[in-house]
């Protein structure tokens, strides 16, 4: 299962394979050409200086010169191809993970904190760099150099060989047992840094409500307490390598020290010189250098893959919505949506009880009720954010289930109740459903609204800030409002969409959206009588049940919760 | 020569990492030492194996090897327990270090007022406080192993001295030559690495944002757009880390070099002083693992070294966090608010600009205490801003705010944030209980007190059908609520503080009218005692106040009753006429 994860990593991105493996190749020649140094330098004392020839120990130190010259070329480039496959990985590996969470269901990310999906985009990734710019290449070099290494140790002497690596069935035992420790520990780790990252997200996003009620402190408290379970999971794994390290520094002392032993007894009977054992003991020095320098990164490793872990938790979602349906409604049809007997449940209870209605092209559609009626899950209903638990909805005729997500997306627009504005010029806004297509100042002209946007300084081109926050919260609902009315959809839903607006300004919009798009099928979940009064049809909900459907005048005549809502409003106004 | 360890930011950050030792003394401290004891275990280790050649093995002394091997394997085992010890101390300090650093960024940054926060991207923050931080750790997490290696460099230079001039001159050449590439490394890279920074911060304010507002994303089918907008953040980074990745595989290499090239030279003269008997062989074959100890050090070094630039561009940025000044903060004045104040407002001469835009211009009105007063205007008028000037969320210009005769500028931020309560036009919940959000603030505040607010705003009744009553976490910004149950909540918490100043800035918008009406009628006995402003252009709830100011070109139009302004004010008549219109109708 473990392994798993890093097979699973190395097929994820099929294009660095390649590169990965020439690069592979160029560190293995790398540390071939290390390991010749002190081939040539065993030779030179044993041949040169043992024997007083010092052109011969020239002539060693020459060749030792030019694979030095060698070294460094085949070093660099070895590192910069193990740098590039890492760096692409990383970067595909994001764009993967991007692309994949932009097309999961709105439901998830009901579930899952934008904190702690930026984690796995930022802090994850990060880990996985770190893995790839110093983990990677070193790990292929100490495992290369080990592998060169094991073999020049056994070249000098089979018997001395064997005795040396007698004690490592230890440091496997110790490898095995840290590792169960330490996959648990990074899991941990990568767990609570979503936990740090969400919760300082909404340290930030919320600063203005916290500065406002004074709430610096408690919130501080909060932070720090998700910050310390991060610490202490940190710890925890900072723990598993003390007791873990250790072990390679006592197998490799008591590895040198058996083969002195042993080598001496060897040398005495002089089956053994003493520049074989320098050779030998050089050749260990190989061995567990690279070793030590190996869980170093072994750590790195665990750490990468303990994030790989959460990348695949992530990419294992199935974007159901996306999945489901491929067809093109016929939109020459004259019922744009229908609801038949339509239950629907966000898991626990029913929220929507048998509610059956349809609704004609070009109508215009306001939904009523009290919160928690169930208007806003009749609006996600009709956007496809969600299928029905029970009955059908039909866009023209089709199925939701069948129809295309992408469809559904450009036929459909939406102005939710927070008016999410993205950072950049209000034209960039404006012009979000379509970039290229709209000709805004036209538009805007027609619309009659144009002057609107002479309040600001750039026009335009005035750019908001974060979330729209230098723009004020009814401004951004116009923004919003037009964005979705400029994207001219055939169906067009406002959630809320008005509350903040003075009526000048909502009625420019609507007036608007009625004149300029009368083929828009259009539906208005609102509080406001004004805005109710213009719809031709009203649809009545109560405890997720559709109790009326019908103009202003037949609901205050036939309709008890309606003459209810009504005599509320009555009494506003 | 080293002219890049000089540079203010490089002292800055070293300063910086300074405090960061002071604060975990004791640990850095053990962790030093055990990595100074493993240093010099590790020296000990090739003049052990001399000896050993030497005495034991050429002599062939049984005793004398026994006894020598006995002491290197302690020698061993005692290197490895420092080993441990440094690891988990060093680790200790460095995630302190960083879990410290996470902390005073969170702190400093609820101290920045509004305007910084206006200006600043939400991931732009995040990614100093997560990967700036975290690139911090990792230079405290190799400091030790690094220091330890550059004493063990020191000792090493010194032992080789002691064993032949010569040689150790040769060796100890490397030192200042490690030195001098590193510090030409730091000076390319330090730029280099700020861009990757840079990039990597892009790129997290990009994702937050998209995420952020995925609704809107999905909506519109634009998933397409967003990708594209973060696949160019991410290729951002892939080219500036190309760039560093370069830079990096230019030097790094030369690093590994250095100590090879000195094995050659030891090689050499070595080879040539023991050929004409000027040491003994032995000592020559100390010598060249003297020289291969070094191999390794002087990789950590260089690997540290080559963090450093890294390290300090983090630094650098989280700095420049930490020095953002918080503008708004109390002054040295003691004054209090009169306990026996009713909370009376005045604005006097009130000018306010955003960034260049001039909101208010010499803006002056008075509020008698315990009134319940209307600011109306259009939609963009300056209403929200007038909401955030009175608990000082952002700074007049000129002009002066008093509440109950007391310049807001005297007091305490949170004595003056306590007295003023504002429900805000959106209401941001915090993803934790339906509770915590009502009682934000206010920590001792009781269940009974909770309930109360709850039941005049209207949000017990929804509250308690939650599946764990008031204890039900509310979703990441309250999503999984309406917009009007969110708003019932954010209602609650303003009025369970019971301020002096109310301020309701739009806050019932999103309520449908029958609830409107009961809260309202519910609002009226709480309003009783405190002086109210709402924020708003809905006739009926207007109505309700005794007094209205309104808004416009940014100073006050007129001030009096609604039926007053009606009749004699065009402009104000004309933000109801679609109203009034409209009632006739009926």
């Amino acid at each position: 299962m473990k392994d798993n994860i890093f097979f699973r990593s190395y097929k994820l991105v099929p294009e660095v394979n390649r590169p990965f493996l020439y690069s592979s190749l160029i560190a293995m020649a790398a540390t071939l050409i290390r390991m010749i140094g002190p081939q040539l330098i065993s030779k030179g004392i044993d041949n040169g200086v043992l024997k007083s020839d010092y052109n011969y120990l020239l002539e060693q130190s020459f060749y030792y010169f030019l694979t030095l010259i060698a070294l460094y070329f085949v070093a660099s480039k070895a590192l910069l191809s193990i740098g590039l496959v890492g760096e692409l990985y990383v970067r595909r590996v994001r764009e993967k993970l991007f692309r994949h969470l932009s097309s999961l269901d709105i439901n998830y990310f009901e579930k899952n904190k934008t904190g702690v999906l930026v984690a796995r985009m930022t802090s994850d990734m990060q880990s996985l760099n770190e893995f790839a710019r110093e983990g990677a290449s070193s790990i292929i070099t100490a495992l290369l150099t080990i592998f060169g290494a094991t073999i020049a140790v056994f070249l000098v002497d089979v018997r001395l060989a064997f005795l040396s690596f007698l004690i490592l069935p230890l440091l496997g035992i110790a490898t095995k047992v840290f590792r169960n420790y330490a996959d648990k520990a990074y899991w941990s780790v990568r767990e609570w840094i979503g936990q740090v990252l969400s919760s300082l997200q909404e340290g930030i996003s919320g600063v203005r409500i916290i500065q406002a009620y004074a709430d610096e402190t408690s919130q501080l408290d909060n932070f720090k307490e998700v910050n310390n379970e991060h610490f202490k999971a940190n710890m925890q794994s900072a723990k598993n390598i003390a007791f873990y390290f250790p072990f390679l520094e006592i197998t490799r002392v008591t590895s040198i020290a058996i083969v002195i032993w042993f080598a001496a007894q060897r040398i005495d009977q002089g089956t053994l010189t003493v520049g074989e054992l320098v050779a030998l003991l050089f050749y260990l020095n190989y061995f567990f250098d690279p070793l030590i320098m190996l869980s170093f990164n072994y750590d790195i490793l665990r750490s990468a893959g303990a994030s790989m872990k959460k990348v695949f938790s992530i990419l294992d979602e199935e974007p159901v919505l996306r999945n489901t349906g491929k067809n093109i409604p016929d939109m020459g049809n004259t019922k744009v949506i229908e609801f038949d007997k339509v239950n629907f449940s966000y898991g626990r209870e029913l929220v929507l009880h048998d509610v059956s209605f349809s609704i004609n092209k070009g109508e215009k559609i306001a939904i009523v009720g009290e919160t928690g009626a169930g208007k806003s899950t009749i609006a996600k209903l009709m956007l496809r954010f969600y299928l029905p638990s029970d009955g059908d909805v039909n866009f023209y005729g089709e199925p939701s289930e069948e129809v295309a997500e992408q469809w559904a997306r450009k036929n459909i627009a939406y102005v939710p109740q927070e008016s999410f504005l993205f950072r950049g010029s209000i034209k960039n806004n404006l012009t979000y459903s379509n970039p290229e297509g709209i000709d805004l100042e036209k538009e805007l002209l027609e619309i009659g609204v144009l002057d609107w946007f002479n309040r600001y300084e750039n026009g335009l081109d005035q750019e908001v800030g974060e979330r729209g926050s230098n723009v004020s919260a009814g401004e951004r609902q116009f923004i919003a409002l037009l964005r979705a009315v400029l994207a001219k959809r055939e169906i067009i839903v406002f959630d809320e969409a008005t509350a903040n607006l003075d009526i000048e300004s909502e009625n420019s919009i609507l007036d608007a959206t009625d004149t300029l798009l009368a083929y828009q099928t259009s539906i208005v979940i609102a509080h406001r009588l004004e805005t109710i009064i213009n719809a031709e049809k009203i649809m009545v909900m109560h405890q997720g049940k559709l109790v009326g459907f019908n103009n202003h005048e037949n609901l205050l005549k036939n309709n008890d919760i309606y003459q209810d809502l009504f005599s509320a409003w009555k009494l506003v106004n | 020569m080293f002219k890049v360890f000089k540079t203010p930011e490089f002292k800055k950050a070293l300063n910086f990492y300074k405090t960061e030792i002071i604060e975990n003394k004791r640990n850095f401290i053990i962790a030093m030492s055990s990595a100074v004891l493993w240093c010099f275990l590790v020296v000990v280790q090739p003049y052990l194996i001399k000896i050993i050649i030497d005495d034991g093995i050429v002599t062939g002394n049984q005793r004398n090897l026994i006894v020598l091997i006995s002491f290197m394997v302690l020698a061993g085992y005692s290197r490895a327990i420092s080993i441990g010890t440094r690891r988990y101390f060093g680790m200790h300090v460095s995630y302190n270090v960083e879990a410290g650093i996470r902390n005073k960024i969170f702190t400093h940054m609820q101290k920045l007022a509004f305007n910084y926060h206006d200006k600043v991207p939400t991931g732009e923050l995040m990614a100093r406080a997560s990967s700036d931080a975290s690139q911090v750790r990792l230079a405290f997490a190799i400091a030790p192993l690094a220091t330890a290696n550059i004493f063990l460099l020191l000792i090493l230079s010194i032992t080789l001295l002691t064993l032949s001039l010569p040689l150790g001159g040769i060796v100890i050449l490397s030192i200042p030559l490690v030195l001098w590439l590193a510090s030409n490394f730091s000076s390319k890279a330090l730029d280099v690495s700020l861009k990757v920074k840079e990039a990597e911060a892009k790129m997290t304010t990009e994702v937050e944002e998209q995420l952020g507002g995925i609704r809107v994303v999905k909506a519109f089918g634009n998933e397409e757009n967003a990708s594209t907008k973060v696949e160019s953040a991410v290729s951002n980074i892939y080219d500036t880390s190309l760039d560093y990745l370069k830079l990096r595989t230019r030097f790094i290499p030369m690093f590994e070099l250095i100590p090879m090239v000195i094995t050659l030279a030891v090689l050499l003269l070595g080879g040539y002083l023991s050929i004409s008997k000027l040491i003994s062989l032995g000592e020559f074959i100390a010598f060249t693992q003297y020289v291969f100890l070094l191999l390794w050090p002087l990789r950590i070094t260089a690997w540290f070294l080559s963090e450093i630039p890294s390290s300090v561009s983090a630094g650098t940025r989280i700095l420049e966090l930490l020095d953002e000044v918080p503008l708004i903060t109390d002054n040295e004045s003691t004054k209090t608010l009169p306990t026996d104040g009713d909370g009376s407002i005045t604005f006097d001469k009130v000018n306010f600009k955003y960034g260049n835009e001039k909101i208010f211009d010499s803006l002056s009105f008075n509020v008698e205490g315990k009134k319940t007063v209307a600011i109306v205007g259009a939609t963009g008028s300056g209403k929200s801003t007038l909401a955030y000037l009175l608990p000082r969320l952002y700074e007049i210009e000129s002009g002066s705010i008093k509440i109950d005769g007391v310049n807001i500028n005297d007091l305490k931020l949170s004595e003056l944030r306590s007295n003023v309560s504002l429900a805000f036009e959106e209401s941001f919940l915090f993803s934790n209980s339906a509770r915590e959000n009502i009682s934000l603030g206010l920590d001792d505040a009781t269940q009974e007190e909770v309930e109360k607010a709850a039941l005049t705003a209207r949000a017990h009744e929804f509250i308690s059908l939650l599946p764990e009553s008031y204890e039900t976490k509310v979703g990441e910004r309250g999503y999984g609520l309406s917009g009007g149950q969110r708003q019932r909540i954010a209602l609650a918490r303003a009025i369970l503080r019971r301020p002096r100043i109310l301020i309701l800035d739009d806050a019932l918008s999103a309520v449908d009218a029958s609830t409107e009406e009961e809260i309202r009628n519910e609002l009226q006995a709480v309003m009783e005692n405190m002086t109210t402003l709402i924020i708003t252009n809905r006739a009926p709830t207007i109505e309700l106040c005794d007094e209205v100011v309104f808004i416009e070109d940014g100073s006050v139009k007129a001030q009096g009753s609604h039926t007053e302004l009606i009749d004699n004010v065009e402009s104000y008549k004309s933000l109801f006429l679609e109203n009034e219109s409209l009632d006739t109708q009926q």
